[in-house]
């Protein structure tokens, strides 16, 4: 071969290699991307999850593949997560502050700094609620019964190591609140408790009362301010009563995505939560909408990490 | 088998899987821990007698013939050993080329007597493709189920 | 309501809608036969299409997944002895001694009639007393469901062919299994033997694959059998098996249909426990209860019927309340709650149209299924004529895959192949695995039930009894589970009377 055509071959080569890593990000997504969720399949992470792949498929370019694996409450798809590969084929549903206690007491095989953050996409606050048929009026009634009668008082909440436990936690540091806590499995196994009468009141979140809302009473909210869905119920603070607890779902990758492919994600998963449309969606299906950006998220994650450590080791639950 | 050495077997596997399951037990506290801890004590019970009635039918002879057929344990053993290596190797080769390798090998392994070496390489082809397409068609392809992943696919 | 019903009668004319109930019914019945695909995987995986499709028609499409594949599960059962879904677990019993008395067909047409029969029981008990039963499913809290899992588990006692004791310590086994994973109560890892990826828990479906398909592999291949039966297919076997139905079974069917609607409509407990429930009711009460398990077609409709009669009494408490009656439901609820459909007793007003267009399509696809059944079954029994290596070979490729697919978890595929071999093991040494799989079945549920119940006993500040004598429904269910395992003696009993009286010997224990 002639030395000219030699180099000529050799700086095309030069150039190619550089454009590769711009080709790569912008073919970015070329095959179907995997999204983990944590929980079973007709849940309320798993509803949320479809809706938003409605809109995906509006504004992003390939599938999503769905992967359920549920287990331990959430530690096992969010453990996958934080293995997988860091090119952004990958991607999963998380919620806080499972994904924060779960490391601090169940020896979860992940921690919060192993993810890049995307954004949050709904806040659920917990609401305490009764029967439509309770004596109860207002969450005063409840607990000044609870401290004439310790013990007496049958309280349900998920978990435990969960938001509903958290908030207990809070509750019961703050005022007195001598009752009998009962744990259930489920949302769903909460809701058949109360409404069947073997609880008197629970703490359940805002998106699962409202699959029964017609046979509830919600007594008040923890909330920042009142919510669209229920706008005559009370938050705590109103009430007195200083507590703010929420369950809040985002989405995640593996800690280690490149720049470009997280912004690409954050700048989609954006878009979707501006539209009107899949707003309208969560609003039917009774999901309350919350958007953070992945920055925020990521900081709102790392403040409740410290939170939750001083709660729990005031309990002794840190392991 | 006669019926006392079945009795020994299985009184012997559940004294086996109790012994294993309490050495485990010790982490955890409370109700969680009382649960399990009560199951093991009744397997162990169970398992205690059953060794007792199966020395007793022998020693008093009342033991009932086993109404035998005859295994090929030839057979079973090597259909166990493609198995295990079948879950072992998918993680390194990936789901479809083991799959591939299995089909084919077992087939061919476990051939009947009665067809000739070239029946049997065609019958074993013919089975291998049948389910790798089928396997693809249903789960990949229309459902969209991952398969477990290696090097190759 | 009956302004409803017409126009849902003329929905379901719409073609659509008639195309998805049959490929709904087909898709559903090939992935309840195979084993590995269960009907909820299926449901969910199809979910998505539901998105393209109108509310309407997603349901129907769903409704008829469902339906298939509860019915789906009798034909591997029967086939291959290894049920294709956790709830023909019962059809084993009868349905494989039945098939390989070379009576396959019999076998096959019985559990898809009876399926057919049970589903249409279960829609009836749907669309006309939804409001009251949602009502009385509520009532099962704690205490109550402790109990009927022990009753589920007392029935091991009558189940067992061999030894009581035997099987006991296969259920306690199986419930000692079903502990791996987290604790219920304080969320810690136990009994995880160091390896983490085991506090996801051993899963039910897995577990029985490998104890079923995988353990009937290796027998398989360990007999001489060139085929898995012999089979000669008889004709006008519908009209024969319609007759020896009606004339034999009638009270049988209405029996077994009830129980499992009422079971389906119970949240937690689902098709599994119903069939085995229903199975050993009917051998309980049936004149000649020794003939079970030795392939009779009484067996087989107990627990189709039942398990397809769950369907219609899952839907309840999910229409009604939100809460739904086994897992299959709850996926039908996301898709519903996905679309903005809210559950209630409003459904049947607000979104009547919707919601009585789907019962009249249930009704339709249990009758829809009769001859997309036949169909399916005439082309399964070609099953029989591949040799067995083959057969076998493929099964345990199907099993890898399909235990893989519900988690997407490797350790699903070793739980098949140790469960395999551990049933294999049992087979040997009669252990049994239908007590084992139903011990992993209720196993977590007893554990967590047990523990609401001692929750519970502090607001009584009493004794647990008291939680339980609290509540009629418990005490009833005491006295069931008390009656359950007195029955093998009182069954000894009466044969030993009947025997006495034309003389022969007493059978040992």
């Amino acid at each position: 071969m002639k030395p000219g055509s030699l180099l000529k071959i050799a700086l095309a080569a030069a150039m190619l290699t550089l454009a590769v890593p711009a080709l790569s990000f912008a073919a970015y997504p070329e095959k179907p991307v995997n999204m983990i969720i944590a929980f079973t399949a007709g849940g309320s992470s798993d509803v949320q999850a479809r809706i938003m792949q409605k809109y995906w498929d509006k504004y992003g370019s390939q599938q999503w593949t769905f992967v359920y694996k549920p287990g331990a409450g959430g530690a096992i798809g969010f453990g996958e997560i934080s293995m997988a590969r860091p090119d952004g084929y990958t991607i999963g549903g998380i919620n806080v502050p499972h994904m924060i206690i779960q490391p601090l007491v169940q020896n979860a095989q992940f921690s919060i700094d192993d993810f890049s953050y995307i954004c949050q996409v709904v806040n659920d606050p917990q609401t305490v609620a009764v029967r439509k048929d309770s004596p109860f009026q207002k969450v005063a009634d409840v607990f000044a019964y609870a401290k004439a009668n310790p013990g007496k008082l049958k309280l349900g909440l998920v978990g435990p190591n969960t938001g509903h436990h958290l908030m207990f936690l809070d509750v019961k540091s703050k005022m007195d609140f001598p009752v009998t806590e009962v744990f259930y499995k489920g949302a769903a196994d909460q809701n058949v408790a109360l409404l069947g009468g073997e609880i008197d009141v629970m703490f359940g979140n805002l998106n699962d009362v409202m699959r029964s809302v017609e046979e509830m009473r919600m007594l008040a909210m923890a909330s920042e301010k009142r919510n669209d869905f229920l706008p005559n119920v009370p938050t705590l603070r109103e009430e007195g009563f200083n507590i703010v607890s929420d369950i809040r779902r985002g989405f995640v990758a593996p800690k280690g995505l490149s720049k470009e492919i997280l912004g690409y994600l954050r700048g989609v998963f954006g878009k979707i939560a501006a539209d009107p449309d899949y707003i309208a969606d969560m609003k039917r299906a009774g999901q309350p909408t919350e958007y953070m950006d992945g920055e925020a998220f990521a900081a709102y994650v790392k403040a409740q990490n410290e939170i939750i450590k001083a709660a729990l080791s005031r309990v002794g639950s840190k392991k | 088998m006669r019926s006392s050495v079945r009795d020994i077997a299985a009184g012997l596997f559940s004294l086996f899987t109790a012994a294993v399951f309490f050495c485990q037990s010790g982490n955890v506290e409370g109700l969680g821990r009382l649960y399990p801890r009560l199951i093991i004590g009744f397997i162990a019970l169970g398992g205690v007698y059953l060794v007792g009635l199966g020395l007793w039918k022998r020693i008093s002879a009342r033991d009932k013939p086993g109404g035998e057929e005859t295994v090929a344990r030839k057979r079973v053993a090597m259909i166990s050993a493609f198995s295990l290596s079948y879950v072992l190797i998918i993680p390194l080769l990936g789901f479809y080329t083991t799959s591939v390798l299995f089909l084919f090998g077992s087939s061919i392994a476990l051939n009947d007597a009665a067809y000739s070496r070239r029946k049997a390489a065609l019958s074993a082809c013919v089975l291998t493709l049948v389910m790798c397409f089928c396997v693809w068609a249903g789960f990949s392809l229309l459902l969209h189920v991952p398969t477990p992943e290696g090097i190759f696919f | 309501m009956s302004e409803f019903i017409l126009p849902a009668i003329g929905h379901l004319l719409e073609p659509l809608n008639i195309f998805l109930m049959i490929a709904g019914l087909t898709g559903g019945i090939i992935i309840g036969a195979l084993p590995g695909l269960t009907a909820t995987m299926g449901v969910a995986l199809l979910v998505p299409v539901t998105f393209a499709l109108d509310t309407t028609s997603g349901l129907i499409m769903l409704g008829a997944v469902y339906v298939g594949a509860i019915y789906g599960g009798a034909n591997s059962a029967c086939l291959i002895c290894t049920p294709g879904t956790p709830s023909s677990v019962a059809t084993t019993f009868d349905g494989w001694p039945m098939c390989q008395k070379g009576e396959a067909d019999k076998a096959l047409i019985t559990a898809l009639l009876c399926s057919s029969f049970g589903g249409i029981v279960g829609t009836v008990f749907l669309l006309f007393l939804a409001a009251p039963l949602a009502r009385f499913a509520l009532r099962f809290g704690g205490p109550e469901s402790f109990w009927l899992c022990l009753f589920g588990l007392s029935t091991i006692a009558v189940m067992s062919s061999d030894n009581m004791v035997k099987g006991l310590i296969s259920g306690a086994i199986g419930m000692l299994v079903a502990t791996i994973g987290l604790d219920p109560h304080a969320a810690a890892p136990r009994f995880t033997f160091g390896y983490y990826p085991l506090i996801q828990g051993v899963e039910v479906i897995p577990a029985m694959i490998g104890l079923f398909s995988f353990s009937q592999v290796l027998y398989l291949i360990g007999s001489y059998k060139p085929y898995i039966a012999s089979y000669t297919p008889m004709p006008k076997s519908l009209g024969r098996v319609a007759r020896e139905l009606f004339a034999t079974c009638k009270i049988l069917l209405l029996r077994s249909s009830i129980i499992g609607t009422l079971v389906g409509m119970l949240p937690g407990a689902g098709g599994e426990i119903a069939s085995i429930i229903s199975y050993n009711e009917s051998k309980r009460w049936d004149k000649e209860p020794e003939l079970y398990g030795k392939g009779i077609i009484k067996g087989v409709a107990a627990s189709e019927s039942a398990n397809n009669a769950v369907i219609g009494g899952a839907l309840i408490p999910m229409l009604t309340l939100g809460i739904p009656g086994s897992a299959v439901a709850a996926v039908i609820l996301g898709a519903l709650l996905a679309k903005g459909i809210q559950p209630g007793f409003k459904v049947f007003t607000v979104t009547g149209d919707l919601a009585y267009t789907f019962i009249m399509s249930q009704f339709a696809v249990n009758l829809l299924m009769i001859p997309v059944g036949l169909v399916l079954i005439k082309i399964m029994v070609r099953l029989l004529s591949i040799r067995l290596t083959f057969v076998a070979i493929a099964i345990v490729m199907l099993s890898i895959i399909g235990s893989y697919a519900i988690r997407n978890s490797i350790l699903d595929v070793w739980i098949v192949i140790a469960f395999g071999f551990v049933g294999y093991f049992c087979n040997l040494v009669k252990l049994d695995t239908g007590a084992m799989a139903l011990g992993i079945i209720l196993g977590p549920m007893i554990e967590e039930n047990f523990g609401k119940c001692v929750s519970l006993s502090k607001a009584v500040d009493g004794s647990i009894l008291q939680v339980f004598l609290n509540s009629n429904i418990a005490v009833v269910l005491i006295f069931c589970t008390l009656l359950s395992l007195v029955t093998p003696f009182l069954l000894e009993w009466k044969r030993k009377r009947a025997r006495g009286e034309t003389g022969g010997e007493a059978n040992d224990a």
